[in-house]
């Protein structure tokens, strides 16, 4: 018996090298595929990024990209098509010339023929019809609250073999994404999943048929300035390999991050200069002048405070201050027959939180979000200016209370409050 | 009886497969936390394990999670901890299963310690905690806990005879094992969130302690030979600890975290208090364990750490020697341009041949005075014997040699009675039997 056991012990010894070995083989490296990074959290603090990294990539005919979503708070989309081109055969000229220059000083004919272009074809942000009153005129009154409703030929996978890209915001009828050849004159990724369901990938298989040549894509949520290019090298001519690109995007994600690092590293200690001028305070997210993103954390992450003393954060971008929050949800909703909708409980203040009229985003907007007690589910809504938001609240009742930002998940901080 | 041999040797293989992934798994989870304490101290590791996370594949992911978790191990105090942890469990692991191959008791007991090895490292469970999990992730993490868990419960209730407690009859006792098995399981599959790994926890470091404690306190009940009410008792004093504070913990905490706020957002915040009060709640259900085996003389210990002192002290020994020969002849001849004794790859095997071929008389003269040292009994039969085969050089009579024969089996290897027979001369004489000693 004892033999058989020396035997057996053998047999499963022997097995096991050899279901590593097989694991091993099986498991590892990433195959043929070239990735791109569709935004990126950073591991040392949390950031978003509007760019693909990289944003050039070489591929052969048959090849599959995986373009794979960092989930930051903000949705994105890969679409390519002959109207992407031509858009932006427009834009990125003027993009190259101008992106430096902060909009109110780009001449009006260059912004005109930037956003026809751009709007040309569907983009969530940036082409916005102007609310308008009865009588046509332009009126904050007219502004209707969030009706949950995106446009569903951007929100949802899109394929237009020929001609132009309708603009009524309803889903296209093929949503079923071949191989992309190159000829198609609308090729929309739709919205890439969430990444905490495991669905933030988009693949996307390169035809066998394709013509070598350049092919751009964007991101048709934020517009031109999200994009990159494609280029198809014939199958007998060298490209990088996966491990090339991959080292390229790390190299390209060092050199974007950096100036985030400097950010969070100043604010930390207490300061934050934007548009010239100096903060300083209890900040909600950061930004900067070099890097097309946000930095998405609670600066200090604790905040002590006195019972009934105000609390105030500085906001950089579009963000929510909200205490008892329920599990996290994205921006956005997919139902059950493909409809996409965005989750107005994100927007909207609760809790008691006063409702904050619009503004017209240039100018800082200061807010006095009242008191709050203490317990239930009690949010600022989410607040935007493109220079910043001063909020302030109060909190009536001593405890230690975790905060967070209904955008972005990484978005987390504690107020301890003494009696 | 042959279908009843298959069928051990099948439960064999199944077990021996089973646990080798097991082992694998948990060593995988364990250097996923060493990968990642490696690379907080290594900026191009951690450069490199980013640039390979950017892949798609399977350790990709792995290297992706080993260099987020970079910039949050433990401090080194609790790494050390962590690991020793880890390392005390999975050697008492291969001890048991060493000990009693074939014992399900010992069998079950040696996967709850691999189990708890990987569970109970925070290190390692902070690094797996960086991303979302995959389904199949899932299914292992959970898979892991529940094995882990229901492996100590059940070897808790079955320690040490092998028979589960209360003593009821199968037809009573299968249901009910069934039935609280599919409890957990059914329990563990429905924890959901982010505090699910911590909640699985908390579940098994109550349930195993709790359960291990009542079949223990059932057994000082129950049992009438005061060496087994010994070690019940030694083993319900070790758990009591784990089940107080659990008990604790779940009053403070509840058994859902305090706020929802870390829900759905994928930051990892592990229970750091919990583990730190767990961990050394559970190492002491495992010194008990082995103290019970070693203080009451179970399952052949003293075999196993005879040999694992001969082969330590053979190994030491000629390892030293082989490294101080090493030493030493570069050192007298390294001047001397291009060796051939040294250098030579030829010396090299010579000198580990002879070494090698050393190692059995070593290891036989270490045997000797170890057991001359520490196992006087069977250095003083040995002696017995030899002075025995001595003497019967000499004698000739056949009752003085039956007699003689009799007391030096008594002395050597102290049976309950003595028998011999003897075909020849004519009338067989049959001595015994003699006297009962306990053994």
């Amino acid at each position: 018996m004892g033999r058989h056991f020396a035997s057996i012990w053998r047999a499963v010894r022997v097995g096991g090298l050899v279901l590593v070995l097989l694991v091993g083989a099986c498991a590892s490296g990433s195959g043929d595929a070239i990735t791109v990074r569709v935004d990126y959290d950073h591991d040392e603090f949390a950031t978003q990024f509007i760019r693909y990294f990289p944003d050039n990539i070489q591929v052969h005919p048959g090849d599959t990209v995986i373009f794979r979503q960092d989930w930051t708070g903000e949705a994105h989309t890969v679409t390519f098509g002959t109207r992407v081109n031509e858009m932006l055969a427009i834009t990125q000229p003027l993009l190259e010339e101008w992106r430096d220059v902060p909009e109110d000083h780009v001449p009006p004919e260059v912004l005109g023929a930037y956003y026809a272009a751009q709007c040309s074809q569907p983009v969530l942000y940036g082409c916005e019809e102007e609310p308008t009153d009865e009588e046509g005129a332009t009126s904050e009154e007219a502004i209707e609250e969030p009706s949950g409703d995106i446009d569903q030929t951007i929100a949802q996978p899109c394929l237009i073999e020929q001609g132009s890209v309708p603009d009524d915001g309803m889903p296209c009828p093929t949503q079923e994404l071949g191989p992309f050849d190159g000829t198609e004159a609308y090729y929309n990724s739709g919205f890439i999943g969430f990444a905490m369901d495991g669905e933030n990938v988009f693949e996307l298989k390169v035809s066998d048929s394709i013509e070598p040549g350049a092919y751009g894509f964007f991101c048709s949520v934020h517009g031109p300035f999200h994009s990159g290019t494609m280029q198809v090298v014939p199958s007998d001519q060298p490209i990088p390999s996966p491990s090339e690109v991959n080292q390229q995007t790390r190299q390209e994600l060092n050199e974007v991050v950096e100036p985030f690092r400097e950010v969070f590293e100043s604010a930390n200690e207490g300061q934050f200069v934007f548009g010239g001028e100096a903060f300083t305070g209890n900040f909600s997210g950061l930004t900067d002048d070099r890097v097309d993103g946000l930095l998405n954390e609670f600066i200090p992450e604790t905040i002590e405070a006195e019972v009934g003393e105000p609390i105030t954060w500085l906001m950089f971008g579009a963000h929510s201050i909200s205490f008892d929050v329920p599990e996290y949800f994205p921006i956005y909703e997919k139902l059950e027959d493909g409809t996409v909708r965005a989750n107005e409980e994100v927007y909207l203040p609760a809790g008691g939180a006063p409702e904050v009229e619009e503004a017209d985003n240039v100018e800082a907007i200061v807010v006095d979000g009242g008191t709050w007690d203490g317990s239930g589910f009690w949010s600022s809504g989410v607040l935007y200016s493109d220079a910043y938001v001063k909020y302030t609240l109060r909190i009536s009742t001593p405890g230690t209370y975790r905060y967070a930002c209904l955008i972005h998940p990484p978005m987390v901080g504690t107020v301890t409050v003494t009696g | 009886m042959a279908d009843r041999e298959r069928r051990l040797r099948g439960a064999d293989l199944a077990f021996l497969i089973g646990f080798g992934l097991y082992v694998l798994g948990g060593l995988f989870v364990l250097s996923e936390g060493l990968l990642a304490v490696a690379a907080s101290s290594s900026d191009a590791l951690h450069e490199s394990l980013h640039v390979q996370g950017l892949g798609n594949g399977f350790f990709d992911r792995v290297a992706l999670r080993a260099a987020d978790a970079s910039h949050s191990v433990p401090s080194a105090p609790q790494i050390v901890a962590d690991y020793l942890f880890s390392a005390i469990h999975l050697v008492l692991a291969a001890v048991l299963l060493k000990l009693r191959p074939r014992d399900w008791t010992a069998r079950l007991l040696a996967t709850a310690l691999v189990g708890a090895a990987g569970v109970f490292n925070l290190t390692s469970q902070g690094v797996l905690e960086q991303l979302p999990y995959t389904p199949p992730e899932t299914l292992a993490q959970i898979t892991a806990h529940v094995v882990a868990g229901l492996a100590y419960v059940y070897a808790l209730l079955l320690f040490p005879d092998g028979r589960p407690v209360p003593r009821w009859r199968p037809t009573a006792i299968i249901p009910l094992y069934l039935t609280a098995t599919a409890a957990a399981v059914f329990l563990s599959i429905r924890l959901e969130g982010p505090a699910r790994p911590a909640t699985l926890l908390l579940f098994f470091g109550l349930l195993v302690p709790a359960a291990g404690a009542a079949a223990q306190a059932y057994r000082i009940a129950h049992t009438a030979d005061a060496t087994g009410q010994a070690q019940a008792r030694l083993l319900f004093w070790a758990l009591l600890p784990s089940v107080g504070f659990g008990i604790l913990f779940l009053v403070q905490h509840g058994l859902s975290p305090a706020t929802n706020v870390l829900a759905g957002r994928n930051i990892p915040e592990p229970p750091v208090a919990l583990y730190r009060t767990f961990q050394p709640a559970f190492a002491l259900i495992p010194l008990a364990l082995f103290t019970g085996i070693l203080r009451y003389r179970l399952w052949d210990i003293e075999r196993l750490l005879n040999r694992t002192t001969v082969y330590a002290i053979a190994t030491g020994l000629l390892g030293g020697l082989y490294t101080a020969f090493i030493v030493l002849a570069q050192l007298l001849l390294g001047t001397v341009a291009a060796s051939p004794l040294i250098d030579s790859k030829p010396a090299v095997a010579i000198t580990t041949v002879v070494f090698l071929t050393a190692f059995r008389p070593v290891r036989d003269e270490v045997q000797k005075f170890i057991d001359r040292r520490f196992n006087r009994s069977r250095y003083d039969g040995q002696v017995t014997m030899e002075r025995f085969a001595a003497e019967l050089r000499h004698q000739v009579d056949l009752n003085d040699i039956v007699g003689r024969l009799d007391d030096v089996l008594t002395e050597v290897i102290q049976p309950r009675h003595v028998s011999v027979w003897l075909t020849e001369p004519r009338t067989p004489r049959v001595r015994g039997p003699r006297k009962s000693i306990q053994s």
